[in-house]
């Protein structure tokens, strides 16, 4: 562990070579220094106890990396689910359609006047307004090509009801009055389709946080594993801190410390990295779909980018995750403790 | 002080290693330990500083009866008994200076508070050169007088040292002892378990001698 041939003041803490990882172990500094402040060492700069080499570091900084990035990920995909079925939870309340389909020796035209004043007399209702036929004509264009002439064919005629107060609407009410007086009338309030939605934005929501809890259960078992294994390799030091009258509080304060620090470095790294996803993914899922947007991706997530509150769910992760690191391990090394002496 | 009564000890399911040791030590005295190799010194001071239970018998330490000393008040009890090692148990990735002060560091004491005394405490062992050097490059001796110096720091009321010359020319381990005597003339008990005859011979104090698991005391 130590280099028997250098001098030790001039050796740096850890013997690291190489330029690149003596920058990122400056860059890491602060957050060295923050955890071992937040684990209670009030003198930051002293030697760790704990030796850090001794703890399997690396690959545990990338366990709760990678950990740390699909918690961000899962649960920026949860908040946006949810965000969008909000969505479309106001979308329905603003707006409904009535349908009327043409019948031999029926004008089609006064029966929709005749729609309209019954909608309007309706309470809690706003705007009523017919689609004529050139809207129609418009609409159909995608399928059946341009320069058509709807009169020759039997398509429905839609009327767009904007809703004003839909505390006060009684949609089955409205249905029943339209249907008593007018042939081949249907309301559609978008209910069913906006069931469904919502049912499937429940069952995203829910597998999303299923995900969530087993990411972060997987993380807490590799700090287990982690620290027993950097309590197996630091059976001397945890022997001398216990005949110098170390109390167990204090050598799992050492532990936590260190593990606290790696839980940080982690969830920063996974949590930056998510982030950059965001960006940088969003941008592309945009170039890609051009202006108009529109895909099946955007209708159940919304917006693919970096909102405040995303951000926050993050930083929410970030804080989980090394708190979590720092609980695991305490528990861990108090309950190893217990059992010696 | 301390009082051993009727003393029995094994290892697991092997042999008795100490039998019907019976002994008490007053405060400020002063005794060798000792007896040929495998004779259970390192044994008998392993009961005295409570890392080890008897398989039977009575042990009572600083008035308190040891099978009756719960976990938590163990670090209170050890920071009152300095020990140095046969093995130093010296941490290597901390200096000279940082292992000595670990006593102090462990009791959440700032390091502005104690800094003075180590420092003064390796001059007086003679490492106050090497103060900020790591263990592994120290000399035998020079490792010795560092375990020795830690187990001083916290000023206890009584040292258990195990073979503290082991490592050292006879001149160097005169040295010591006469550290040891005059801490203990500063008021410190003091136990030292050594198999050199010669060099305990130049001393006229109490001796407990352990042969085949059995203590007999010549004061
Ligand atoms: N952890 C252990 N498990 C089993 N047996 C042990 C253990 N430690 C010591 N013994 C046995 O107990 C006996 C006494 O050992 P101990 O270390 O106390 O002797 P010692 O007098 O200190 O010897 P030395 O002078 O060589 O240091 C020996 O026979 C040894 O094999
Ligand atoms: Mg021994």
């Amino acid at each position: 562990m130590t280099d028997q041939n250098s001098y030790p003041q001039f050796r740096t803490e850890s013997g690291a070579k190489g330029t690149a990882r003596t920058g990122l172990r400056v860059a890491f500094a602060p957050v060295r220094y923050a955890a071992r402040w937040l684990a209670g060492h009030r003198d930051v700069r002293q030697t760790p106890i704990v030796p850090p080499q001794s703890v399997a570091g690396t690959a545990l900084v990338a366990v709760i990396a990678i950990m740390s990035f699909l918690a961000c990920l899962t649960l920026a995909a949860v908040t946006m689910v949810f965000e969008q079925a909000q969505l479309w939870e106001s979308d329905v309340s603003s707006e409904l359609t009535v349908q009327i389909r043409p019948t031999d020796g029926v004008d089609i035209d006064f029966e929709i006047e005749r729609a309209i004043r019954i909608t309007e007399r309706e309470p809690g209702i706003g705007r009523v307004r017919a689609m004529d036929e050139t809207d129609g004509a418009a609409l159909l264009e995608p399928w059946l090509g341009a320069g058509l002439d709807l009169s020759e064919l039997p398509v429905p005629r839609l009327i767009i009801v904007d809703i004003d107060n839909p505390a006060t609407l009684d949609v089955g009410r409205l249905r029943a009055n339209l249907s008593d007086s007018i042939t081949g009338v249907s309301v559609d309030d978008h209910g069913i389709w906006i069931d469904q939605l919502k049912r499937i934005a429940n069952v995203t929501i829910a597998t999303g946080i299923g995900i969530f809890l087993l990411v972060l259960a997987a993380t807490c078992l590799s700090v287990v594993f982690a620290t027993r294994g950097a309590m197996a390799g630091n059976q001397v030091v945890i022997s001398v801190l216990h005949f110098v009258g170390a109390l167990n509080r204090y050598i799992a304060r050492e532990f936590q410390g260190r593990f606290l620090f790696i839980g940080l470095k982690g969830g920063l790294i996974g949590c930056i990295a998510a982030a950059t996803f965001f960006v940088v993914g969003g941008g592309l899922l945009g170039f890609l779909e051009g202006p108009s947007g529109g895909s099946p991706f955007q209708a159940l997530f919304g917006g693919f980018s970096l909102t405040p509150l995303v951000f926050t769910g993050f930083v929410l992760v970030l804080i989980l995750v090394s708190a979590l690191t720092a609980a695991t391990t305490r528990m861990t090394v108090e309950r190893y403790l217990a059992t010696v002496q | 002080m301390i009082r051993f009564e009727n003393v029995g000890l094994r290892y697991g399911m092997g042999p008795e290693v100490l039998r019907d040791i019976s002994f008490q030590i007053a405060p400020r005295s002063f005794q060798f330990l000792t007896g040929p190799s495998g004779a259970g010194k390192t044994s008998l001071l392993r009961l005295l500083f409570l890392s080890m239970r008897p398989s039977r018998g009575l042990i009572s330490i600083f008035g308190k009866d040891a099978v009756k000393i719960g976990n938590d008040e163990l670090p209170e009890i050890r920071r009152r008994i300095g020990i140095v090692f046969q093995d130093f148990r010296l941490l290597d990735h901390m200096t000279t200076y940082e292992n000595v002060a670990l006593p102090l560091r462990v009791q959440g004491m700032d390091e502005t508070r104690y800094r003075s005394d180590v420092v003064e405490l390796l001059d007086w062992v003679g490492l106050g050169e090497r103060m900020h050097v790591l263990p592994p490059i120290l000399s035998g001796g020079e490792k010795q007088r560092a375990a020795i110096a830690r187990a001083l720091i916290g000023r206890p009321d009584i040292l258990l040292a195990d073979e503290p010359t082991g490592n050292v020319d006879p001149p160097l381990a005169r040295r010591l002892l006469r550290l040891f005597i005059e801490l203990n003339k500063l008021g410190t008990t003091v136990v030292i378990a050594t198999h050199d005859l010669a060099l305990i011979d130049q001393f006229d104090t109490r001796r407990f001698v352990l042969k085949d698991g059995r203590l007999q005391i010549y004061d």
